[in-house]
């Protein structure tokens, strides 16, 4: 098999992602790969990881719209045009303790400034973890200064789960089914500890 | 004080050299946790004086807690060293490629065995590590555990009640870990079996890398099968569902070689008795071939194929034939070229009978 980006040599490293639920896959030559690589073009196929994870561009985009639209409504209103040329650049949320916006966020390539960033930009982590992580509240340990898992959350867990697992039966999705079963059952489990 | 990437030369990695040999098929296990400290910048937001701040900061924590050893364990300041002895890092598998190029506040801290170490401002402040050979995925976790614990007991966690400790990256969040274990499966690529086999791994919410960490080359038929998702599952629950899948895996790679040796012994027999040739008697070896030949050789040593030699002198060739160490264990600085000449004169000298 050739490489897809340099159609000369043959093809050593194959990559399957699945996005939207479709499959696709990415057959890469050894050199074209280390290209892709050092460049940081190989997370989620050609893509920047953060615009894979977030959406991030879609983001932008919006942003762009809803300023330009904004920015169209204070000129017919006969405002200043100094302030309309400043509103045509998006105005994202940006982090109060590290500066960092969602473009910046892009740039690093999916990574975040600080820890406070988690709130700041906590819609967009939200759609993303729903993607890539199998469950939305934290399950494991926690440092030993802390007081431990917030019976709310696991609370608010176990319902998803349950809300799941009957969509898993619904589709015939036994294995699935049977990996809630297992959280629902440890979840429970912590909740009869407290 | 004598040079600590020359003491670190003296000792054979612990992780390819100390396994029992019944695990021929999984080499080794490894489990990594992220953590970062409330109130900093992640690294890739941090000037030099906060990196700096942070790094001295874990710096006192471990020796404080007197985790891997410290203050008695390896210290090394990356952006200080030579680039050969960063690769010496790299390919003991005590560093990462990002964190080695990173231009300030970076400290590897490695217990004496080499057994656990923390990389300081990687892609998160700190990345523990623990690597131990053969498949052992509960004492690898409780040795991690323990060291995080001793760590946290010094060190203020950023951690939520909801999302678990805080990543630089959403990807790793909630446990923070990534647990991998190495396998060696020649038999299920000569079967041609191992895409199918592995596409099923992937279906399973699990990743499959090659030798080094990154990348998806598998040479050498090594494979590093590790945890993708990070949050909703407890540590516990995320290493049952990789044992189960490991164990699998080495029971399909010994039915592969029993229906190889059934089937297609003489195939089998030729390949390995030409790796073996060729690792015996070449004068120019480049590191694919090598790498590809003491793949094969190591699966005629588990089949019991050579009556003498020991799997554990072919598993420190695949740590030394690779380039820095292959220039440090000579002393000089070598061209690709001469690399390959030297690599063979190695194989030659290592494996006579």
């Amino acid at each position: 098999m050739l490489c897809d980006h340099c159609k000369k040599n043959e093809a050593t490293i194959h990559i399957k992602e699945i996005h939207d639920g479709k499959c696709v896959s990415l057959n890469l030559c050894a050199q074209c790969a280390a290209s892709k690589e050092e460049k940081g073009e190989l997370g989620a196929f050609g893509l920047n990881l953060a615009d894979a994870l977030f959406h991030i561009g879609a983001i932008t985009q919006k942003l762009q719209q809803q300023n330009a639209a904004h920015a169209g409504a204070q000129k017919s209103g006969a405002s200043d045009p100094e302030s309309a040329a400043k509103s045509t650049i998006p105005e994202g949320p940006v982090c109060p303790v590290c500066g960092w916006t969602p473009e910046k966020i892009r740039e690093a390539n999916g990574k975040l400034g600080c820890p406070e960033c988690y709130r700041t930009f906590a819609d967009m982590i939200n759609n993303a973890v729903d993607h890539f992580q199998r469950g939305k509240t934290h399950l494991g340990k926690h440092p030993a200064s802390h007081p431990g898992h917030a019976e709310g959350a696991l609370h608010a867990e176990l319902q998803r789960l349950r809300r799941e697992l009957q969509n898993c039966v619904r589709k015939e999705d036994y294995e699935q089914a049977a990996v809630c079963r297992d959280r629902i059952k440890e979840i429970q489990a912590r909740l009869d500890e407290k | 004080m004598s040079d600590p990437i020359e003491t670190l030369l003296k000792n054979p990695v612990s992780f390819l050299c100390d396994a029992p040999p019944e695990e021929d098929i999984a080499i080794s296990t490894r489990i990594r946790l992220a953590r970062n400290l409330a109130g900093f910048p992640f690294p890739s937001a941090a000037d030099e004086e906060s990196a700096k701040a942070v790094c001295d900061r874990v710096t006192r924590a471990a020796a404080e807690s007197n985790a891997l050893g410290c203050p008695d364990c390896y210290r090394f300041d990356p952006a200080e060293m030579a680039p050969l002895d960063r690769e010496i890092l790299l390919e003991r598998r005590l560093a990462s490629r990002d964190f080695l190029e990173r231009p300030f506040g970076t400290r590897l801290l490695v217990r004496g065995d080499e057994s656990s170490s923390i990389m300081i401002n990687e892609e998160d402040q700190l990345r523990l590590q623990t690597i131990r050979p053969g498949f052992r995925l509960d004492e690898v976790w409780e040795e991690i555990n323990t060291l995080d614990d001793e760590l946290s007991a010094h060190l203020e966690y950023a951690y939520d009640d909801r999302l678990g400790y805080l990543t630089s990256c959403p990807t790793n969040l909630g446990t923070g870990m990534r647990a991998s274990v190495m396998l060696h499966l020649p038999g299920l690529v000569m079967a041609d079996a191992i895409g199918p086999t592995m596409q099923g791994v992937l279906k399973l919410n699990l990743a499959v890398r090659g030798i080094f960490g990154e990348g998806s080359d598998h040479r050498g038929d090594l494979f590093q099968i590790s945890n993708q998702s990070t949050l909703g599952e407890s540590e516990a629950q995320i290493l049952a569902h990789l044992k189960m899948v490991i164990e699998q895996l080495i029971r399909q790679e010994k039915n592969a070689r029993q229906r190889l040796l059934a089937q297609d012994r003489y195939t089998l027999l030729d390949q390995v008795g030409r790796a073996y040739g060729a690792l015996l008697h070449s004068y120019k070896l480049s590191s694919a071939e090598a790498l590809s030949s003491l793949s094969k050789l190591r699966l005629g040593v588990d089949l019991n194929l050579f009556g003498k030699l020991e799997i554990l002198r072919v598993n420190e060739l695949f740590l030394a034939i690779n380039p820095a160490h292959l220039q440090k264990l000579t002393g000089a600085e070598l061209s690709e070229a001469e690399r390959d000449v030297r690599r063979a004169s190695l194989c030659r000298a290592k494996l006579h009978p």
